[in-house]
């Protein structure tokens, strides 16, 4: 994942984390991936992750670091065998569990020290398509101790084995943030709709399990916090056991996003956004006319951009309104600018041109206040940040963020047109639309942009976003699961026994899905009739195992919805119940 | 450009370094000068005057070449005060604790209870380093009862009700036998700093050295170090209902002159609020309409070196509840106007919080009030979960509607206190200011609230007030090994909004840190830095051989399922898997002991007869699989505590290219180590391996430097 050293990465990185920044400046920030750091950076175990670039390849690599590499070779190849090290063996990829074969590819392994990190890793060279990867991440995820690598987390290994020198740790900081700003959008774009409803309600059901449970262990003998808690937590826990199974096992997984950089066209009513966007496609996929807010919804369109494919998202005009269809509108448009990898954002000739007469014109502050205006920038931070001017400043110095002056036709005065070019000068390019005045060059802008940012990783393939998702759920629910059938043995050794269990049998079990496995009764895995299985809940005893788990399971479901903070988790006790003596 | 920054940096440090050897010297040698060009001479910031003036003759130049009399100043006798004092001087250093009043020292000016849920973790911890309220509390308790008992041990509440005249007698006693320490009377009006460096401060750097304090009445007492424990008194006001008077507790006065000292080193203060009971007198209380708790039989005691608590199990008092009706939130709510405390806006502590906002906030319900005995003979009752403001003979109204207390009558009212504390981000991981060299703060003033938490800071501060004096590194616990290590991160990291608590939910690592093994977590640790005894680290020794051997037998013991089930008479089971004597005396559904092991060989036995062995195994193996789970987290967590980042680090430099949003919160923080920026909220992976490059830079740097 951070692996990937492309030449190209040191500029256009650096280009990317400015305007990455100003980005998070300009749009109040989701919960998501705001804390991304605070357990991930923690976790050790082994991590995976795709190293070569996101979009299509013949050959991708699958890098793999950790202390349980081995099982790479032993659960997932065959024949199962550790290769001769630094030397590449031509091998089956399996699935571990259901002996399923996902490709047939070029195997690495590098014992420690001698490997990139520093510690045991292994490279998996597959054929480079979206299914292959997406299969073989998931089939990795399911590995025991085995979790996607955070970004960054590569870097830190090496780091802690003392094998990255200044010169590489230079610009990985610009790669790390532009991956993780990558997994926030996409994750956004995941999140809409009924599958960020379904996670949202997990994450609400878990923070209050574990709000409940951390108040009876923490406050129930002296404020009288009921038993009733507990059960109710027991109950609430089987419900979302039985509901991510069922999540787990559909074959749906929501809308098939599209993949690709979104670039979204911002601006006020009738300014020309919906026919740029025609133009960049060339073909009227969007109504046009002189009427002011004809464009009501998103219009998304697939467009090859440089040779990289983007999706043109055309979006209502931004202002003030009180027509309700048209409101809804300008909300759709500002969540689609959120999400967006880049914006652009069309001005109108005849507005600029009457600020620049007005005088004492700054560029930066009329962009300001016309982003205000649109709502874009929300009225307080331009007033309450002591910081205006950085931001003004940042915002400048941004790439991914064009704005664009049209209808320059309608100036007809020489005059005016000399006003406008040098008050403006290079500082946002002046075209027109309808005589194709200036178009080549800002076309060309927007491609070499597009251009930029895919080459530093920006555009996540949603497969991939699920496919790590679904890991990490997976993991969430075997934590629930160990809260309700504890099986008496630690979890990693119960996983560790049912691979190889699974294994030895795969040649039958081949219709198995992992996810369908979860389904199995849990005898047929651990052919274990051992006493009837108590819920960890139903003896007092055990409710702080119940809550280690659950905080596992808390941590695990964070990295798809955002972390669970021990903050939170008070907060919610604090409103939740009376505590206080 | 950045290379010439990193140069700067180093030549800096250089620079404090060869003051620092200096200062060195002169510790040893007596007398030696320490006048050295960077060192300056003698700076003083006035309490009422504004700006900084050199001090008149007496604090200024001819004094400094003296060699100071003490080399740890404590400034006040509460929990965090008397823990700090003792910890110095157990280190070796001159210490002298300053205090309004003798006699107060070891006060606990609220509920007459030492422990609880987490708080019982942190009694532990400071026993373990050798602290003295956990021994004292062993000799001062009316009324033992361990929390959560039933919850699993990690997480078992030590708790006990002290009396009061007892617990500060015995801590006097014990603080005069502490030697290397001296106690006075008096009021620390005043800081006595000297310039630290020329030309101007940069961000992240000390301003100033602290070299000793100035006295009330003028007097000026020089040391290494100095500590401030002043808990509520910092700018402290009283509430009750709408009249405010300056006092840090019922009858003390407020510390000022520090307040307006630390606001002119310009340090971040904020105000916070807590509250007070009222008292009841015991013989008007009709006990027949409570429940009755009975205290625990035999009582656990608090410290590791205690066997048994001093009182007879059978003497130990009741503590009863009763629980308030609906009648009060009436009564509480015609009386808020005149309630001062509950209208201002100030953060009071959530968990502990007044009737009053009870009642506001969760109407309609019944709420507990615990009675407890305030001593052995006390005529006194405190009424915990009664917290209450309003105006003295509303509050006699509101007590009467309570079952069980229509007849009572009220000793003294329930009050509410706001005071100053110093935004505890202004600390390093020792507690020590980043702004004043050689200024350490503990306890209330750092934003926290109990009595525990106060002691465990108090003894931290004590302790590396002490190195800093002789010389030492000094202690640093952190998140994976202790609820201390836990505190001081949180509150240096994240700082507080509301008076800090322990919870044991603030904990990664709950089934590692438990109180059973806090010995064998820090003790150990301690005994390196020098301030635990030879005896307890003897104790330790021993019990730790015990343990070790004991696990290697129960670990080595390894049988198959079912030889178990038959050995120990449980259902059969037909399995191929083994297990080891340790697993299964972890299975929670099987409840076996040492002693059902005891017939399998004679060596259980053995162990089984040491009661206190007996029990640790039994709990190492509950959690042993859990907690050797977890271990490569605590590893990875260690590694990233490792990396420190350098005190006066840069964050704007433009070199790092951070967001302002990401340059705000670390300069706000100022996290100490790579750890503790990753928890910082909004930190991102991005900006923490742009860190990392400037961890390892400085790294390579120090390396060439030495």
């Amino acid at each position: 994942m951070l692996t990937c050293f492309s030449e190209n990465v040191g500029m256009a990185a650096s280009v990317m984390n400015q305007v990455l920044r100003v980005r998070q400046l300009l749009w109040p920030d989701v919960r998501l991936m705001r804390c991304a750091c605070l357990t991930n950076m923690r976790m050790a175990s082994t991590v995976f992750a795709l190293s070569s670039g996101q979009g299509k390849c013949g050959v991708a690599i699958v890098r793999v670091t950790g202390k349980r590499v081995g099982d790479v070779f032993t659960h997932m190849t065959h024949p199962a065998t550790l290769p001769r090290p630094r030397l590449a063996a031509l091998r089956h990829i399996l699935h571990p569990s259901t002996g399923e074969r996902l490709d047939r590819g070029l195997v690495l392994w590098f014992p420690a020290p001698h490997s990139f990190t520093g510690e045991d890793s292994c490279e998996l060279h597959m054929h480079g398509g979206t299914a292959v990867i997406s299969a073989v991440l998931s089939a990795l995820g399911t590995l025991p101790g085995y979790t996607p690598a955070q970004p960054g987390d590569f870097t830190k290994r090496a780091f802690h084995h003392g094998k990255l020198d200044l010169t590489a740790v230079e610009g990985l900081g610009d790669l790390i943030h532009a991956e993780t700003e990558a997994q926030r959008k996409q994750a956004l774009r995941q999140m809409e709709g009924a599958l960020g409803e379904l996670y949202e309600s997990w994450r609400k059901t878990i923070l209050h399990c574990r709000a409940s449970l951390e108040a009876y262990i923490d406050f129930s003998e002296d404020d009288n916090i009921e038993l009733g808690v507990v059960s109710d937590v027991e109950s609430r826990v089987q419900g979302l056991v039985e509901e991510m199974k069922r999540h787990l096992a559909d074959g749906r997984r929501g809308e098939r996003l599209r993949s690709g950089l979104q670039l979204a066209i911002l601006g006020q009513p009738n300014v020309g956004k919906s026919s740029l966007l025609n133009t960049l496609i060339q073909r009227p996929a969007a109504i046009v006319s002189p009427v002011p807010g004809t464009t009501r919804d998103v219009v998304e369109t697939v467009v090859d951009l440089g040779g990289y494919p983007v999706v043109v998202c055309d979006t209502a005009g931004l202002r003030k309104t009180n027509d309700v269809v048209e409101k809804e509108g300008v909300r759709r448009a500002l969540a689609k600018a959120q999400q967006a990898d880049i914006a652009v954002v069309m001005l109108e000739a005849r507005q600029v041109l009457q600020a620049i007469k007005a005088g004492d014109f700054k560029w930066d502050i009329y962009l300001m206040k016309h982003f205000t205006q649109m709502g874009i920038l929300s009225d307080q931070k331009t007033t309450s940040d002591s910081n205006d001017e950085m931001i003004v400043l940042e915002w400048l110095s941004s790439n991914s963020y064009v704005t664009l002056v049209n209808k320059v036709d309608l100036i007809c005065s020489e005059e005016d047109r000399r006003l406008l070019q040098t008050a403006l000068a290079d500082k946002c390019s002046l075209l027109s639309i309808k005589t194709e005045e200036g178009l080549g060059r800002t076309v060309q802008q927007v491609k070499e942009l597009c251009a930029a940012l895919c080459d530093v990783g920006m555009a996540e393939n949603p497969t991939l976003t699920a496919a790590r998702h679904r890991t990490h759920i997976t993991a969430c629910l075997n934590s629930l699961t160990s809260i309700l059938e504890p099986d008496n043995w630690s979890a990693v050794e119960q996983d560790s026994y049912k691979i190889k269990q699974n294994y030895k049998c795969s040649p039958q079990c081949h219709h198995l899905t992992p996810y369908n496995i979860l389904l199995q009764p849990k005898e047929s895995l651990t052919s274990e009739p051992m006493e009837r299985q108590r819920s960890l809940l139903e003896q007092e005893g055990t409710i702080l195992l119940a809550a280690h788990h659950l905080q596992r399971a808390a941590t695990n479901l964070g990295h798809v919805t955002g972390h669970i903070t021990s903050e939170d988790v008070l907060n919610h006790i604090f409103s939740a119940f009376c505590i206080g003596k | 450009m950045l290379c010439k920054r990193m140069w700067q940096w180093c030549r800096a440090a250089r620079k404090v370094r060869r003051v620092c050897d200096c200062r060195k010297v002169s510790g040893e040698a007596g007398g030696v000068r320490i006048a050295s060009g960077e060192a300056g001479g003698v700076w003083r910031v006035s309490g009422e005057g504004g700006g900084v003036r050199r001090a008149s003759g007496k604090a200024g130049g001819g004094a400094v070449a003296e060699r100071t009399a003490y080399d740890v100043v404590v400034v006040g006798g509460g929990h965090a005060g008397t823990e700090a004092c003792a910890a110095a001087a157990r280190m070796g250093a001159r210490t002298l604790l300053i205090t309004h009043k003798k006699n107060t020292i070891g006060e606990m000016s609220c509920n007459p209870s030492f422990g609880g849920i987490g708080k019982g973790h942190l009694l532990r911890e400071i026993d373990a380093l050798d602290g003295l309220c956990a021994r004292v509390c062993d000799l001062s308790g009316i009324s033992y009862h361990v929390l959560n008992r039933r919850k699993g041990p990690a997480v078992w509440g030590l708790r006990a009700q002290i009396d009061r005249g007892l617990y500060k007698n015995n801590l006097q006693e014990a603080l005069e036998k502490v030697p290397n320490l001296t106690i006075i009377e008096a009021a620390v009006e005043d800081l006595l700093l000297s310039e630290f460096q020329d030309g101007h401060h940069r961000e992240g750097e000390s301003l100033a050295k602290c070299r000793g304090v100035v006295l009330g009445d003028g007097h000026v007492i020089e040391s290494q170090s100095v500590v401030i424990t002043t808990g509520t008194f910092l700018r402290g006001a009283i509430n009750i209902g709408m009249d405010v008077t300056p006092a840090g507790r019922m009858g003390d006065k407020p510390a000022i002159g520090l307040a307006n000292t630390l606001e002119r080193l310009k340090f971040n203060l904020g105000r916070l609020k807590t509250g007070t009971p009222p008292r009841l007198a015991k013989n008007t209380i009709d006990y027949s309409q409570c429940q009755i708790q009975d205290p625990d039989n035999p009582p656990v005691p608090f410290s590791f070196l205690t066997r048994s608590v001093w009182i007879r199990p059978e003497d130990q008092l009741k503590c009863h509840l009763t629980y308030t009706t609906l009648e009060i939130e009436a009564e509480i709510k015609k009386t808020l106007h005149l309630n001062r405390h509950v209208q201002e806006e100030t953060s009071g502590p959530r968990y502990c919080p007044s009737i009053e906002s009870k009642i506001l906030r969760f109407p309609g319900r019944s709420h507990p009030v615990w009675l407890e005995p305030e001593g052995l003979d006390s005529s006194l009752v405190y009424p915990q979960g009664l917290s209450c403001t309003m105006p003295a003979e509303h509050q006699q109204a509101l007590l009467r509607l309570i079952p069980g207390l229509q007849h009572c009558e009220m000793v003294t009212p329930g009050y509410g206190v706001e005071y100053d504390y110093v935004d505890p981000r202004e600390l390093n991981s020792q507690l020590e200011t980043q702004r004043v060299c050689g200024l350490f703060l503990a306890g209330q003033i750092n934003g926290t609230t109990g009595y525990e938490e106060a002691a465990a800071q108090g003894l931290l501060a004590g302790v590396n007030a002490a190195a800093k004096a002789l010389g030492g590194e000094g202690l640093t616990v952190d998140r994976t090994e202790s609820y201390i290590g836990v505190l001081v991160d949180d509150l240096t990291t994240l700082g507080t909004s509301e008076p800090y608590r322990m919870f044991t939910s603030r904990a990664e690592f709950r089934l590692l840190l438990r109180p059973d093994n806090a010995d064998l977590r820090l003790t150990e640790k301690g005994y390196k830095v020098g301030c635990v005894s030879e005896e307890r680290h003897e104790h330790l020794t021993k019990t730790s051989q015990k343990l070790s051997e004991g696990l290697k037998l129960l670990k080595g013991d390894v049988r198959s399922i079912s030889s178990w089930t038959r050995l120990l008479g449980r259902p059969q089971n037909i399995t191929p898997r083994k297990k080891s004597a340790l697993q299964i005396l972890g299975l929670a559904s099987w409840e076996v002991t040492l002693q059902c092991l005891a017939p399998l060989d004679s060596r259980y036995s053995v162990l089984s007869e040491d009661g206190v062995i007996a029990e640790r195994l039994k709990i190492e193996a509950l959690y042993s699989d859990l907690v050797e789970a977890q271990n490569e987290e605590v590893e990875a967590m260690r590694r990233d505590q490792a990396l420190v980042i350098p005190h006066n680090f840069d964050y704007c430099s433009p070199a790092l290219s951070l967001s302002n949003e990401v340059r705000g919160k670390l300069s706000r923080a100022r996290p100490a180590t790579i750890a503790a920026a990753s928890r910082i909220e909004g930190i991102t992976p991005a900006a923490l391996v742009v860190l990392l490059r400037y961890v390892k830079q400085k790294q390579q740097q120090y390396s060439e430097l030495l």
